[in-house]
């Protein structure tokens, strides 16, 4: 069973603002946390290499690995995907993500009761802190769980290895092939 | 680049589409009359135009496709073919708002749905806003809208499983329900409508208006973005804006049009912006007020079989019980009707995450899909803001308590039509909000939560902003869609209308549209 909906991939302004002056705390930023930053790829074209990192584990929170099927997030490298997918986007909309992802490593934590980095917890616990953004009753919370998590399905069952498990047989008109395409999108 | 630096580099030309990535140097045109936008709006007026001998222009901000472009794929043709990449969105994050960004507007990625505005609309609007129209004039332009789309009824045939669901439970029920007539011919039921046909079975204005006002003569350049018209003096108007590039639309060169007449067509909230940006908003207090966003609600079933809702026509049945129309409120009370996106779509609308989420995935082949249409009235407001990508206009819409009512009766009536058709169970767009799981559940829908960012509905009918009136205080185009006090300067396009025209707007705008060029044409301007 399924909603339809266009994908609301956008992260508010004011979650901008409602995280923003976390970053003015020295240190408190991605940039200084994930030590594994070096197994980037080197040709991010939206996100840098630490908001990559996180963003692979707030997607293997939303699209784990097993379950219903096997296939997660990890297995498709959906940071990666995400961060081609997102090229072309408003600076406000690329803004609100890396504070959305700030708030995500810093503040769903806490607003599940817990003291640590999201990005250290195990998975039952980060889906708690997830499970506590989604019920928060700070708007700005909310919104973030919403824009997160709708970049990270849409991107995710957009990709074709994911369709088998959920009947879809993907596009009629044939795949064109990339050198017939002008750009990154028609 | 200053004005000097711009040459006239075309000028009674015509028969033509130039795409933006074909300009290498800044472009200045004369015309006689510049649209901008080639929607609903703009397409009609385009054509009536040219077939007339008037010296055309059309620019049109987004990218120019035809049917090979069409990957059927979301995550490429929803960036490419929709305003903001699909995700224009109220102010509070609730609504997503979708307009049409591309040759042909909101056309190639509507539901291919023709109702026309309900007469106790226009009664509505003759008691309460002064529109004392000619409805014998109205149904002759309908009348041609409806042949040059080749409009016809959805055939039995062609109602998918996902239709046909709520067919079945409106029946039982003993409830009102029927076909949409659309503008589709020969379709292979693909079910990828909703971003861009790719088989040339949807008539959109992209395969009829527009082509036909390009062989007229017209001139339709895309991928060029129009942000400021102001009047010159001795007459006449200067637009000024960019071509952009495909994709980001951030600025590439800049583009100038001098044109005796001007006719923004560029949607409720573009039109409205660009006025706003010329300096017409300071006299004119209704600019940007008064905005309809219809908005809508997903209710989705678990049937215990396959429904496969993403093939066949998306949207063809509805369920209109509970329509209540009346010259007093205009369009009301509520109507459900069947829809499917593609999977990625559906993915990021379905409730939950992780496991739970993958496994209500595993069961999306045997979901059935509809939306639940609210008519409002037109309380919303824009407030015009810029970025590099041009407008980001900021819409805010508040919702009555009355609307809300409304809003869970019409989720309890539909929860209760899939029931009676056999569901297992059903959702509505919340995260939040428990499944209904029988009909004893039913008065839970009544107490439905409405709170941002797990609470979701989207707007596929942006209406007002540039309402039309007799009154300058009260509205911003008179019953001519002239801009008032500005001879020459028009808005064709769902802006004008003072409340919901119809629960679906392509061809009330059409509607309008034609009158409107004839209008023009009488005129002698």
């Amino acid at each position: 069973m399924a909603i339809p909906e266009v994908s609301r991939r956008v992260f508010l302004r004011r979650s901008v603002q409602a995280v923003g002056a976390l970053s003015l705390v020295p240190g408190f930023a991605l940039g200084c946390a994930p030590a594994d930053a070096w197994r980037a790829p080197s040709d991010l074209r939206v996100l840098d290499a630490a908001e990559w990192v996180l963003l692979g584990v707030v997607a293997d929170t939303f699209v784990p690995q097993g379950g219903a099927f096997e296939l997660g997030a990890r297995d498709v490298d959906l940071a990666t995907r995400i961060d081609a997918f997102l090229v072309g986007e408003r600076i406000t909309v690329l803004r609100g993500l890396s504070a959305a992802l700030l708030l995500i490593e810093w503040g769903s934590p806490l607003a599940s009761g817990r003291v640590a980095r999201f990005s250290k917890l195990d998975a039952d616990a980060r889906s708690a802190c997830i499970a506590a953004l989604r019920d928060s009753r700070i708007a700005v919370l909310r919104e973030v769980y919403a824009g997160v998590k709708q970049l990270c399905l849409f991107t995710f069952y957009a990709i074709d290895a994911s369709w088998p498990a959920v009947g879809y047989d993907g596009p009629w008109v044939a795949k064109p092939s990339e050198s017939s395409r002008q750009g990154s999108a028609p | 680049m200053g004005r000097e630096a711009l040459r006239i580099i075309k000028t009674g030309i015509g028969a033509v589409i130039v795409e933006g990535r074909e300009l290498r140097t800044p472009v200045a045109l004369r015309t006689h009359t510049l649209v901008i936008g080639s929607g609903a709006g703009g397409a009609v007026v385009a054509h009536g135009l040219a077939t007339a001998g008037v010296e055309t222009v059309v620019v049109e901000e987004g990218g120019y496709f035809q049917a090979r472009d069409m990957t059927q794929r979301d995550e490429q043709m929803i960036p490419a073919l929709y305003r903001d990449r699909g995700q224009q969105l109220s102010s509070d994050g609730m609504i997503n708002v979708l307009q049409g960004s591309c040759y042909g507007g909101s056309t190639v990625i509507n539901t291919a749905d023709c109702e026309p505005t309900p007469a106790p609309v226009y009664e509505h609007w003759r008691r309460h806003y002064g529109l004392d129209l000619d409805l014998r004039e109205l149904a002759d332009a309908q009348a041609r809208v409806f042949e040059m789309l080749d409009v016809r009824a959805i055939d039995a045939s062609q109602v998918n499983r996902n239709n046909a669901v709520v067919l079945e439970g409106a029946r039982k029920l003993g409830w009102k329900a029927g076909t949409f007539q659309n503008n589709r011919s020969h379709c292979i039921g693909s079910g990828y409508c909703l971003i861009g046909c790719a088989y040339d079975a949807k008539k959109g204005a992209n395969l009829n208006y527009l082509p036909r006002a390009v062989e007229a003569g017209a001139t339709i350049y895309t991928d060029v973005r129009i942000e400021r018209v102001v009047a010159r003096e001795g007459g006449g108007f200067r637009a000024t804006g960019s071509v952009v590039a495909r994709g980001s639309r951030t600025a590439t060169l800049p583009f100038e049009v001098q044109a005796e007449r001007v006719v923004l067509a560029a949607g409720a909230v573009h039109s409205a912006a660009i006025l706003d940006a010329s300096g017409f908003g300071r006299e004119r207090p209704a600019l940007g007020r008064n905005v309809s966003l219809q908005p809508q609600m997903s209710v989705a079933a678990r049937m215990p079989e396959d429904i496969i809702a993403w093939r066949g026509i998306p949207q063809s049945a509805f369920c209109s019980e509970f329509d209540d129309h009346t010259p007093e409120h205009g369009l009301g009370g509520f109507r459900f009707e069947a829809i499917s996106g593609g999977i990625p779509q559906i993915a990021a609308g379905l409730a939950g995450f992780g496991h739970a989420h993958k496994e209500a995935m595993v069961h999306a082949r045997a979901g059935a899909l509809a939306l639940l249409l609210v008519p409002d009235a037109p309380r919303g407001e824009l407030r015009f803001t810029r970025d590099e990508r041009g407008f980001a206009t900021r819409i805010d819409y508040p919702m009555t308590d009355e609307w809300v009512t409304r809003l869970r009766r019409g989720l309890r009536a539909a929860a209760q039509a899939y029931f009676a058709a056999g569901a297992i169970e059903v959702r509505f767009g919340s995260d939040i909000f428990e499944p209904l799981r029988s009909v004893a559940d039913l008065d839970r829908a009544l107490d439905f939560p409405i709170r941002s960012g797990v609470t979701h509905f989207l707007s596929a009918h942006v209406q007002g902003s540039c309402r039309m009136g007799p009154d300058a205080r009260s509205s911003v185009v008179d019953l001519d869609h002239q801009v008032h006090g500005v001879a020459g300067l028009y808005v064709v396009d769902a802006s004008i209308f003072p409340t919901s025209a119809s629960t679906h707007t392509m061809i009330p705008v059409m509607t309008f549209a034609d009158r409107a060029v004839r209008r023009m044409l009488a005129r002698g301007v």
